[in-house]
């Protein structure tokens, strides 16, 4: 069966991108097929990385969203009172605020005139590329659209290639990191040796333990912070799989687009070492 | 005429409160009869649609004008759909507030 890597850690702009496609490449280079999967929909990016992708499908995500049958509503307000994300108003008929909406509905089924029905949108497109010898799947949410979570869906379930499914996760801890994360094998934490990195490393877990994901952590920027992410580790009982030390250079090369396989030799060595440390833990 | 004032504090004495959506009482002066009183705002401490449950609570209390400091894109808007008319830039006591735009009405 497919083992499902997340690769999370709460704050942002902490190399989550660069080090999946750094282990995925890495994955390839020992023979494994790869899916990669890119479920930051609101930034995908990881395409960057990949000079000679073909693309092989593309799908647009519905979802359904309310709409009110004028003539048939009485402004009785049940749909609002049942709405906890307030998303509808009721004023002389009641008004359903699209970007309010997280689609539950609950407001069609609490309707007694049967008023309220659930009409299709796109709300974005999961786009299926091959490329550098894996599967690259990528999420894209429409812009001025609010949640994410279908489309992150989607595109779990279209990257089903595979043995590796390496899951470039979007940052925080809130909804679209639980989506995210949800089903995955292991939290691989991409956390930044910094202050800002830790504190964001510590929500990221709790949420992460309270669904039962075990985490394991790579130190990002290794040796320009305060080293406070490894005493959280630490505290937390995580194990360390590796640490990426800072390097000019090499944030050079990833800033000309150069693929962080191939952008220094220490850098693959760590890759290398971190796919062996997943595999044997994997299959033991 | 209803004025409405989101204030922090449940008299007409009470400061402004800066947040629209988020204030947990809305001072409102009904011009007809010269009286105050403070309403509350069910969705303060809403985690989503503060804004439209906020413009909810003046509708149901037949609010035709809004005093705030500042108000969202989000909310401007539904407060236009819901017909009220929202003026920003006060600040200071609620009452205050409601006092300095009947004045700023009857020069006009």
């Amino acid at each position: 069966m497919a083992v499902r890597i997340a690769l999370a850690g709460g704050k942002g702009g902490t190399g989550k991108t660069t080090l999946a496609v750094g282990l995925a490449r890495a994955f390839v280079s020992a023979g494994e097929r790869v899916s990669l999967l890119d479920l930051d929909v609101e930034e995908p990016n990881a395409h960057l990385f990949f000079k000679d992708l073909r693309e092989v499908s593309r799908r647009e995500v519905l979802s359904s969203v309310p709409v009110v049958r004028q003539e048939d509503c009485t402004a009785c307000g049940r749909c609002r009172d049942f709405c906890r994300f307030n998303a509808i108003v009721v004023f002389d008929k009641a008004i359903v605020l699209e970007e309010f909406c997280h689609r539950c509905g609950g407001c069609v089924l609490v309707c007694p005139e049967g008023a309220i029905e659930e009409r299709e949108v796109v709300i974005g497109e999961v786009v299926k590329a091959v490329g550098g010898g894996l599967e690259l799947v990528s999420g894209w949410l429409k812009v001025g659209q609010a949640n994410p979570g279908p489309v992150i869906r989607e595109v779990k379930a279209e990257g089903v290639g595979g043995q590796w499914l390496v899951l470039d996760c979007p940052p925080g801890s809130g909804c679209a990191f639980v989506e995210s994360v949800e089903g995955a094998d292991l939290l691989l934490g991409v956390v930044e040796d910094t202050p800002f990195g830790a504190h964001d490393f510590r929500k990221a877990v709790r949420v992460a333990r309270e669904m039962g994901i075990d985490v394991l952590v790579v130190v990002n920027r290794y040796g320009m912070g305060n080293g406070e992410v490894l005493r959280v580790c630490e505290e937390e009982g995580i194990e360390v799989l590796a640490k990426v030390p800072f390097r000019e250079e090499v944030h050079r090369s990833l800033a000309r687009g150069i693929d962080p396989y191939s952008a220094s030799g220490e850098l693959r060595a760590i890759l290398d070492s971190l796919r062996d440390a997943l595999m044997a833990r994997v299959r033991g | 005429m209803r004025i409405a004032v989101p204030v922090s504090a449940p008299s007409k004495e009470a400061l402004m409160d800066e947040k629209f959506g988020r204030a947990q009482w809305f001072l409102i002066y009904d011009s007809q009869s010269g009286r105050y009183e403070v309403v509350e705002n069910p969705g303060f401490e809403a985690s989503s649609g503060a804004g439209p449950a906020a413009v909810q609570t003046l509708r149901n209390h037949s609010v035709d004008v809004l005093l705030a400091e500042n108000i969202g894109p989000k909310a401007k808007d539904l407060l236009a759909v819901a017909g009220i008319k929202a003026y920003e830039d006060y600040s200071g006591r609620g009452e205050d507030a409601i006092r300095e735009f009947l004045t700023s009405q009857g020069s006009r």
